[in-house]
This record gives C-alpha cells, structure tokens and sequence, in this order.
C-alpha cells in the first residue's frame, strides 16, 4: 500500500499514476485511482482483479500506449512517454494475422521494425520448437486450434528477446485444460529467461501458479488493495496446485477479494 | 482425386443446369400453348431465333456497352478505392471529406443522366461517368469499412513493434481490408451494368441500351429478351471474374475456404 521509495532502482516504477477517461455527456470514469507499483527486474509480477478494475489500462500505461492523467512511469530509469518497443506484449486475442504462416507471424516482429528477418528464422524457428509447435511453421492461424495460436503469439512477443513481457490476460479466450498447459509453458519460459514479466489476469490460481509477487486490485477505480509475495520454490509444476502453501494463498487472496465485495456468498 | 474433383463439380451444376432447364419449358409452353400474343411473351425458341438473326447487331453494340462497363468500374475504383484509403489516414479528412460524400450518395444517381448529356455529350463519355458515379459509393464505403475495421489492439501490438505508419498501413491494414474491398467490387459489378444500361438509355445512340429502346419502340419483344439475356450473362460473369480475383488474392480468408 505504501508508495514505492523513489530511490528504489527497480525496473518499473509507476508513481501516482491515475487514469481518468473522460466520457462525453457523463461523469469523468476513473480508471485508475493512484497506484504506485514497482517490479524489480527479473521479477514475475501479477496484477489480478476483477474485470474493470483498469488493471488493463495500468499496463498500457506502463508500456506507453495510453499516457496517464497524471504521476508517471519509469521503465528502466527513463520515464515513459511514447510506446516503449522493447517489450514483448501479449493481449488475449492472438491478433495474428491471417494471411501469413505461422514462422511469418512471428518474423513480423522484425518486419515491422523495417529489420531483415533471414537471420532471424533460427531464433523464430527454435521458439516455436520450444512450444511444441514443430511441423507448424508453413501452416495458416486458421488451420491451428486456440491454444496454438496463443503459443505462435507468445514466440512473436519473445522472437527478438525483449527485456521485458507485458502479458493481457493472454490465456482469457482459452480452455481449461489448453489454459494449464500454456502456463507450464509460459513458467518454462520465463524461469529460462528471467525476463520482467507483468502479467494481467483475473484467475487467482493463474496469478498464483506464476507470479513471484501477486497484487490484489480493487474494483473501479483500480487501487492497490494488497501484494503478495508468493513463495512457492520455481519450478513449479502443476501438482503444486494441490499443496496447502498454494491453496493458502488462493484462499488468503479470496477472503481480500470477498472483503472487497468482489465475491459473496449469497 | 482428380476424378473425384471433377464428378463434385458436375454434381454441383447439375441442380442449376435442372432448374434453368425447367423455368426455360415452363415460359416455352406458357409462349406456346398459353394463348399470350407473342409481342408480349415471345417463346424461348423465338428469341434464340431472334437473337441469332441479330447477332452482328448484338455483338457490335454487346462490346460498346461492355467496354463501357469495364471502363466505368475501372476509373471508379481508380479514385473510390484511393481515396478511401486516403480518408482513414486522418480524422480531419475523414470529418471533412466523408459526410458530404455519404450526403451525395443518396442523390438518386441515374436521374442525373440526362445532365451528363449536357455535360459530357452524346455516346461513350456520359455513359463511363454515370457508370462510375453508381459504383463509386460501394466501393469507397468498403474501402473505409475494411481499413478502419481493424482491432484497436493489433494497432496497440504494431505500436510496441516500433510500426511505422506505412508499415501498418501495408503489412495490416491493407491486407486487413482487402476482403472487405472485394465485396464492395463484388457489389460494384451488378452496379455497373445498371448504370451503363440506363445512360444508354438516354445518351447513346449506341450499345444494348440504345438497342432495347430502339427495339421496345417496334414492339420487337424478342429482341429486348436476347439482349436482357446477354446482358445478364455478362453481369453474371463479370462478378464470377471479379469473384476469382478474389480467390487468388486472398485466399487466407474465411469466405474463401472450402468447406470440408
């Protein structure tokens, strides 16, 4: 709760940020009352509330898309004031594009950067591999299920090795069973690379399965209500899910969520 | 395979050839036996007769009209397709340039044929511009509809890529649109065979319109019917060419796809 030390050198910080969307002919909508928000780099961090919560909308303005009403952001010591680009971004869609095959769809990450692709076709290549997505490369998104559209995008966000990846509920439009193999992946992934990763969700035992340190957000207008650091040794396999430490955590989590309002009983 | 390809495709035309076959005996004997005078419903044998006998007729006016279609969609998707693309760069331009070019299209157009006499003469040059003005608005409208349809988040995506705004007009929106584009032209073929007909009506002394005129002015039934025939012939095959463009050009998407 207490706001981040200015002096901290944490890889992203966000001080006093507020959004506020002005809807014409009604109120003011405030997205985001202050936050202030730290990650350090290498840290695993996810933001996890209930829809409209403007936890979206933080992460855009972390990554520069939607410029805050006021406070400001730092994303490795320089403040953020246009699109930051080395980033990878992950939203729920896979926003692959149709028309291109699925090593195409990751190369595009260079293409649209006006970079050559050719010498980096190995890079994207051992990246859909790695996802099990081998024998895929010619096919087109439409011919692939759900799930390995979402793991074709995951490569396009991770193909030019970005120090950080911002993630948009990237497992949201997915099957349960489709949804516990991705977060194995996701999880190998990030404890290969160690990259910042900022993750949105809403599936508490998602945020709890991957994130080192979970923050709990209010309903609208968005605030920080707790962060949890969540100790759970990497890596960390599905069968944790069934230890106590990790049913803690989902239970201390909801009990926040119920004390919110966001959940009740009856 | 290839066998099997080609028995489906005759089993496809098979149905149509069965339903045509049976709407061209029941007008012939409706003609024949029905006791309708054959200046109002000439029998299917009498306009293939007529038809035949014309048939220099037809096909020198048959290729002034058809050049007249293509031309007209051709100069029409020339400047409806770039400006639409024009349009979506700006909102300024779009403010500016878009109501009043939504406000024109409900003008009725082909009542302003007679005005494209005055302006542009007799023959070919009013009959282009009045072909090109009833495709224009379907083909901008799309062009519009299919650029400006793309997620706000794949532009959100193109941002963090470090996308130009070239780069993502060619490498999405573009391709984005195209699909959208192809309906507008799809929507555009049957559009311009209306207009060219009508300006013919008016302003030509030429081209299957002239000749409709000239023939419903001697009651010469049979005619009018080869010709509406024709003219249904080439639409019909004016949308299936624009139709395998199309396949070719985008074949990633949903419309285009066979179903399995």
């Amino acid at each position: 709760m207490a706001p981040p030390s200015a002096m901290a050198p944490s890889y992203i910080a966000a001080r006093d940020v507020t959004k506020v969307f002005d809807v014409r002919g009604r109120d003011k909508v405030h997205a985001v009352d202050p936050i202030g928000l730290t990650v350090d780099k290498g840290e695993f961090v996810a933001l996890l509330g209930p829809s409209g919560c403007g936890k979206s909308t933080l992460l855009s303005m972390i990554a520069g898309l939607t410029p805050a009403t006021s406070g400001d952001v730092v994303v490795d010591g320089r403040a953020v004031t246009a699109p930051l680009t080395d980033l990878g971004f992950v939203f729920q869609k896979d926003l692959l594009l149709p028309w291109r095959d699925v090593l195409s769809n990751v190369l595009v990450q260079f293409e649209m950067r006006g970079q050559r692709t050719d010498r980096h076709r190995e890079t994207a290549l051992r990246l859909l591999h790695s996802v099990g997505l081998e024998g895929m490369e010619r096919r087109l998104p439409h011919e692939l299920s759900g799930g390995m559209r979402q793991r074709v995008a995951i490569c396009r966000a991770l193909v030019h090795d970005p120090p950080l990846l911002l993630l948009d509920e990237p497992l949201g439009a997915l099957d349960a069973l489709t949804r516990d193999q991705l977060r194995i992946d996701i999880q190998r992934i990030w404890s290969r690379d160690r990259k910042t990763a900022v993750l949105v969700t809403h599936d508490i035992e998602e945020a709890v399965f991957l994130a080192q340190r979970v923050i709990v957000m209010t309903p609208r207008p968005g605030r920080i209500h707790a962060d949890i650091p969540i100790e759970l040794p990497f890596p960390r396999r599905l069968e944790v899910k069934e230890t106590p430490e990790f049913l803690g955590y989902v239970r201390t989590i909801r009990q926040q969520f119920e004390a919110l309002g966001v959940i009740h009983e009856d | 395979m290839r066998t099997d390809v080609i028995r489906r495709a005759l089993g496809n035309a098979l149905w149509p050839f069965i339903s045509f076959g049976a709407i061209l005996l029941a007008w012939e004997l409706v003609a024949q036996l029905g006791g309708v005078p054959d200046y109002m419903l000439p029998s299917v044998s009498q306009v293939v007769e007529r038809g035949w006998e014309t048939r220099d007729l037809l096909i020198t006016h048959g290729r002034w009209t058809i050049l007249e279609i293509v031309g007209g969609f051709a100069l029409s998707a020339l400047i409806a397709i770039p400006l639409g693309m024009v349009i979506v760069t700006s909102r300024l331009l779009e403010r500016l340039l878009y109501p009043p070019i939504v406000a024109l299209n409900s003008v009725p157009k082909v009542g302003l044929a007679p005005l494209f006499v005055v302006w542009f003469g007799f023959g070919m040059a009013p009959t282009i511009a009045m072909t090109a003005l009833v495709t224009f608005f379907p083909l901008l409208v799309n062009t519009v509809m299919g650029l400006r349809s793309v997620d706000a988040e794949m532009i959100h995506l193109a941002r963090v890529m470090a996308a130009t705004r070239l780069r993502l007009f060619l490498k999405v929106r573009l391709p984005h649109a195209l699909p959208s584009i192809f309906a507008g032209l799809k929507v555009a073929t049957s559009l311009a065979v209306i207009g060219a007909l009508v300006s013919e009506f008016i302003a030509s002394d030429r081209g299957w319109g002239y000749v409709l005129v000239s023939a419903g002015g001697q009651l010469d039934t049979a005619l009018i019917f080869a010709v509406m025939i024709l003219l249904s012939a080439v639409a019909t095959a004016f949308f299936y060419l624009v139709a395998a463009v199309e396949r070719l050009v985008v074949p990633w998407h949903s419309s285009q796809r066979q179903p399995h």
